[in-house]
């Protein structure tokens, strides 16, 4: 049996969150198909919380190395890495799948993802508020993902093309991606969305074109399931016109 | 509960719940209902379990009547708490902790896990944890809400059974919560729609419209059923309506996500 494949994910923590870093720690030793190295950057007052959280977590799964602090570079063995910021969590089939879209050309993967807006209570932990869905174009470039200061926990990035050093802070990541993307093509992972990123924007106004694309992917998104739940029959026949129709289109395309 | 389960998903499982931070008082018996239609898990599920218990029903009962086998024999033996947990679910080491904390809050009757890494969107209080409604992937029964509510519906197969428990419960006078610190996951959002789960789910959303009293929301699920199966729907056992004041609790004006929706 050939071994899985490997990467290196780096967890930083912004904030002394602990169910943010937890939540992430769990994400990732969940993660199927997959052999991890997570090394986990946490603010020092938080290291012994941290410590605890992967002594607790890493016995879910015997494919998954956790250690704390910043390391100097990436795991040798690893065939790709991700930057997450503490808060991310992703579908457990998130890594395998954006490994193998990075193919031949090792294209930085970048997989559709949700934002995450949360309201902090005291003890316990974050109640999300709301999750939306974010446009994704099909070579997602910086202007369009660094909008998230934890976009980089929506990409992987080939180990032969990541710059050697390990980024911690905001500036840092907007740093790392510039050199990551300037080496070569970028993808979009098809299908639906495989990561939440926590929404730390300062501004969540309505900006740009790019802000209005959001918009419109999560109404696309919201719409439809809100007429399932208030007319079901006519959603149903309404979904099997517009596949019928979509059937048609293809057929003529090919 | 079991049902041709793949060893593979019973070893997540079995290694989660050996990871299990648990308090001192808090002692944990885990047992496997089979409903396969062979024993062929049974020493998959005994080497995991270690001390575990391994029944095999004989036949596919579905989620509700399963556990209310399980149920009847753990609060008959004196158990506080009965947890019903998917076998395709990983727990949190913190989960059970989270979970028997929160089920000892006052008049506390049912508590769910929070699913992950797909939340559930139905609403909690963040503060008190209380909610409309229970999931049942990671449900715990207390014993008082068991005897007040009889249990699950067994004429309720598959879905639905957990939103028609968590309302009779309310009715009795209970309080449901989500346990926000107990995390499960449970992952089934990339599993495809296939017409026998969809059927399954029209015909639970029609019992229970039936049965709370929502004719017109019954009706809705009727047609539609209709149309995907091209037959009528028919109960095997028609559901008997609740009284009117019960049904106060019952919120069918969201569809089938028996809730207001975050997301």
């Amino acid at each position: 049996m050939s071994s899985p494949p490997t990467a290196h994910v780096h967890l930083v923590a912004w904030a002394e969150e602990p169910w943010d870093l937890e939540e992430s720690l769990f994400s990732l030793v969940t993660q199927e198909g997959v052999g991890l190295t997570v090394s986990v950057a946490v603010p020092v007052p938080f290291e012994r919380f941290a410590l605890e959280a992967c002594a607790r977590l890493c016995r879910l799964s015997a494919s998954v190395a956790l250690s704390i602090g910043t390391p100097p570079t990436w795991a040798a063995d690893a065939e790709a890495v991700a930057v997450w910021v503490a808060g991310t969590v992703a579908t457990p089939d998130h890594l395998s799948r954006a490994l193998a879209s990075i193919g031949t050309e090792r294209a930085v993967a970048v997989v559709p993802a949700r934002r995450v807006l949360r309201r902090a209570v005291p003890g316990r932990p974050p109640y999300e508020l709301r999750k939306t869905r974010r446009y994704a174009s099909s070579a997602p470039g910086l202007t369009e993902l660094a909008r998230d200061p934890a976009f980089l926990g929506r990409c992987l990035v080939p180990a032969a093309r990541a710059p050697r050093w390990v980024p911690g802070s905001v500036d840092e990541h907007r740093r790392w991606a510039a050199e990551a993307w300037s080496e070569g093509p970028v993808t979009r992972v098809p299908g639906p969305p495989a990561v939440d990123l926590p929404d730390l924007r300062a501004d969540r106004r309505v900006r740009s074109v790019d802000d209005v694309r959001d918009v419109l992917a999560d109404l696309r998104y919201q719409a439809p399931r809100w007429l399932e739940r208030r007319a079901p029959l006519e959603f149903s026949r309404l979904r099997g016109l517009y596949h019928r129709l979509r059937g048609l289109t293809e057929a003529r395309r090919d | 509960m079991l049902f041709e389960s793949s060893p593979a998903e019973l070893e997540r499982l079995a290694r989660s719940l050996d990871a299990a931070e648990l308090p001192p008082d808090l002692q944990v018996e885990v047992g496997a209902l089979d409903n396969s239609p062979q024993r062929s898990l049974q020493p998959v599920v005994l080497a995991l379990l270690g001390q575990g218990t391994y029944v095999w029903t004989g036949e596919n009962r579905g989620f509700g009547a399963t556990h209310n086998l399980g149920m009847r024999d753990a609060f008959s033996a004196g158990a506080d708490g009965y947890l019903c947990l998917n076998p395709d679910a990983v727990l949190h080491p913190r989960c059970l902790e989270e979970l028997w904390t929160t089920a000892t809050l006052p008049e506390t009757g049912l508590v769910d896990a929070r699913t992950f890494p797909e939340e559930h969107p139905k609403p909690y209080d963040p503060e008190t944890g209380e909610t409309p409604w229970c999931t049942g992937t990671a449900l715990l029964v207390r014993p008082a809400a068991f005897t007040a509510s009889g249990g699950f519906d067994e004429a309720l197969f598959m879905y639905g059974e957990d939103v028609d428990l968590s309302w009779r419960v309310r009715a009795a006078g209970f309080l449901l919560r989500t346990a926000p610190g107990a995390l499960v996951q449970h992952w089934v959002e990339h599993r495809p729609l296939t017409l026998e789960r969809e059927l399954r789910v029209l015909r639970s959303a029609a019992y229970l419209g039936r049965k709370w009293g929502d004719d017109d929301f019954a009706s809705r699920y009727e047609r539609l059923f209709r149309a995907r199966a091209g037959r009528p729907l028919e109960f095997e056992t028609p559901p008997s309506r609740v009284p009117a004041a019960a049904s106060q609790v019952a919120d069918l004006t969201h569809g089938v996500r028996f809730a207001r929706s975050r997301w």
